[in-house]
């Protein structure tokens, strides 16, 4: 059996500690600047590799508004459609907010 | 005689024409230009008369409430407003007298700022005031950065106007300024919590959720409007707590509802929206009850169904009030939830919360 290997996105890190709201039109660091900039481009690496995932710290920032994280996933499912790959494609870590991931499985299931 | 062909002749009456056409318009021009700077001249001598000499011209003295707060008496602040509102558009100047108050809350103070650097509102006139005679009072309109957001026509009552802190901001595009409610936060984390580690709160993410709000829902009814926002962190000075007041003087967030309602275009609000019952529309968007199952709006609405939810799970966050055209709700953690129906209508959004120190 292979072993996964991880694609790793910190969001604090590699976007930045104040999320913003849902389009860029709204403002800096917006939910679609996100999804468009940093998101894609990885998770299209993984959708193609089998052994890969994407692993998004979500951790370190100021909090997510409720736009911010239902844009990203609601992109997400418009581009790759199949929702339970999707799923399996990521994974979160959420310690300052432990109920986050559960929000995300229910934005892309409801999406 | 001279003879002039047919082509000339046309030429001389279309050229003739069209040059007496232009003298006509640099005419009339001129007339509109010399009538626009008399008409700026009497305004410019009434500003200068009313600011130097208030008593020489006519205008209305609105005295403010010994109790000035929209969170604790929201009826008498809405009149009060709305008195200084019909005075301006009957074209007099106001002199807003504050010094009988004994208690203004920040969410005032806010509103104040707001309302007479709104050109909607004051359009060619002209407003001066004094500060209340409470020393407490005074020292928030001092701290808060009220008088560099002022002109000449607002008198401090002879205050000293170098203030330190800027705590009141204006954002004129309705954008979400994600940085400055960030910046804003940690400095309200440092005095209330003596820390600016960001998982100690939550209120962060209720700012992104106001800004979003005013972004998509003051100018709903006419898009070529544009509201500015404005948010006051007040730390105050003698306690460890500090006062958020997050405004727009929008259409309210009914008033959007009411709209799209109208216009049929979000066909899904017509299951759960009824016009004219806010109390119970405001009940069931706080507890999610108007989640959409339309893919289209997959993901839409939810904002204050979520700084609901924040409020209710933060023990932190207290006096949360919101106030939004003829309704008023407090809510907060471990307490009921109160939403009323205010007499006067309030124009705009105005969020208001406090944030203590968690002793636990």
């Amino acid at each position: 059996m292979t072993k996964n290997t991880y694609i790793q996105i910190k969001v604090a890190k590699d976007f930045g500690v104040y999320p913003g709201a849902r389009y860029r039109t709204d403002g800096p660091f917006s939910g679609q600047e996100f999804y468009e900039d940093i998101l894609k481009p990885k998770f299209q690496k993984a959708w193609t590799d089998s052994q890969k995932i994407v692993f998004i710290d979500l951790d370190g920032t100021f909090g997510y508004a409720s736009s911010f994280i239902s844009e990203i996933f609601i992109r997400l499912v418009k581009d790759f459609e199949d929702k339970k790959a999707i799923i399996k494609k990521l994974e979160f870590k959420s310690e300052d907010e432990p109920l986050l991931k559960k929000s995300i499985i229910q934005i892309i299931n409801e999406a | 005689m001279k003879y002039i062909s047919s082509e000339r002749k046309r030429y001389l009456i279309t050229y003739s024409t069209r040059k007496h056409r232009h003298e006509l318009q640099r005419k009339e021009i001129r007339k509109q230009l010399k009538y626009k700077n008399l008409l700026k001249k009497i305004q410019a001598r009434k500003v200068g008369k009313f600011i130097s000499d208030t008593n020489s011209v006519k205008h209305e003295t609105c005295l403010a409430p010994s109790i000035f707060s929209f969170t604790q008496d929201p009826d008498t602040a809405i009149s009060y407003f709305q008195k200084s509102r019909k005075a301006l558009d009957g074209n007099l100047p106001v002199f807003f007298d504050l010094t009988q108050v004994t208690y203004m809350g920040p969410e005032t103070l806010t509103y104040l700022c707001a309302f007479v650097k709104e050109d909607k509102i004051i359009k060619n006139n002209v407003v001066k005031g004094n500060v209340p005679n409470d020393p407490i009072i005074k020292q928030m309109f001092k701290k808060s950065g009220f008088y560099d957001l002022m002109s000449s026509g607002f008198s401090s009552n002879n205050e000293s106007k170098d203030v330190d802190n800027k705590l009141i901001y204006k954002k004129t595009q309705e954008r979400v300024e994600s940085t400055l409610a960030g910046d804003v936060c940690k400095s309200a984390m440092e005095h209330t919590f003596g820390t600016s580690d960001p998982k100690h709160q939550r209120f962060y993410r209720i700012l992104i959720e106001c800004m979003g709000n005013t972004w998509n829902h003051a100018n709903y009814a006419d898009r070529s409007e544009t509201y500015s926002w404005w948010l006051l962190a007040y730390k105050e000075p003698s306690t460890k707590i500090t006062k958020f007041c997050f405004l727009d003087l929008g259409i309210g967030i009914f008033g959007s509802l009411e709209y799209k309602y109208k216009e049929h275009k979000l066909n899904e609000l017509l299951k759960w929206f009824k016009p004219n019952k806010n109390k119970e529309t405001l009940g069931k968007i706080f507890k999610g009850q108007r989640r959409t199952s339309t893919k289209e709006l997959a993901g839409r609405g939810q904002g204050l169904n979520y700084i609901y939810s924040l409020v209710k799970k933060d023990k932190t966050i207290k006096n949360f009030t919101l106030i939004s055209n003829d309704i008023i709700a407090r809510i907060g953690y471990n307490a009921d939830d109160k939403i009323d129906k205010i007499k006067n209508g309030f124009i705009g959004t105005l969020y208001y919360w406090e944030i203590i120190p968690n002793h636990d």
